[in-house]
């Protein structure tokens, strides 16, 4: 059985929904540590079993494509990486200074931890995006004569 | 790899949905073997040439 470009974007729809729901029930519900426990690793139980049946049931021609995707998204990831590293090695004041912008508002590890994941969620998704352009050129470029 | 997928399917008035069906794979798939933008592997190679009643080198040349 093959599957379909629409699968695919059903199944990535679906984690995005289930996780926004979870977020949302345990923000408004004021759920205790061991509901959110037990609720979160559910939820990362169905997010896994659709990302593992989106895998397997790829044919050889979407595998092909989606490894070149992550070739190329891996490749800009990593110098994007680099680049950033660089600069904040050559700048380090300015690391600083943007995360301390407004010594008078405290920022809670919560916070922290939440612009670093939005940082890494955007940067991996915005990779993607570029990695299959770029993959797509290359095809391109292969078979014009 | 060149191919005479189109011209063959098009010789059995299949469309790439209709073909997709028959050898197990994506219809985008088919259009990406179609257009050379990926070459399937030879398993896959020897289902689309059954398919058609062809050999493997009927359906695909080299450059």
């Amino acid at each position: 059985m093959a599957y379909s470009r629409k699968g695919w974007w059903i199944n990535l729809s679906a984690c995005f929904l289930l996780f926004g729901l979870w977020v949302l029930t345990v923000r408004l519900g004021h759920w205790n540590l061991y509901a959110r426990g037990i609720s979160g690793f559910i939820v990362a139980v169905i997010a896994v079993a659709l990302a593992t049946r989106a895998f397997f049931f790829q044919d050889e021609i979407q595998k092909q494509s989606r490894m070149r995707e992550w070739y190329f998204g891996s490749l800009i990831g990593i110098l994007a990486t680099l680049a950033i590293v660089v600069c904040a090695r050559m700048y380090p004041g300015t690391l600083l200074s943007f995360f301390h912008a407004n010594p008078g508002r405290s920022t809670t590890p919560g916070q922290y931890m939440a612009i670093g994941l939005a940082i890494g969620f955007t940067m991996t998704c915005l990779l993607q995006v570029v990695g299959a352009l770029l993959a797509r050129a290359v095809a391109a470029l292969r078979t014009s004569p | 790899m060149k191919n005479r997928i189109r011209v063959l399917r098009a010789e059995m008035g299949w469309s790439q949905a209709e073909l997709a069906e028959r050898i197990g794979v994506a219809r985008q798939s088919v259009n990406a073997i179609e257009t050379g933008k990926a070459d399937p592997s030879l398993p896959l190679g020897m289902r689309i040439a059954k398919v058609f009643g062809k050999t493997v080198e009927e359906v695909f040349t080299s450059d």
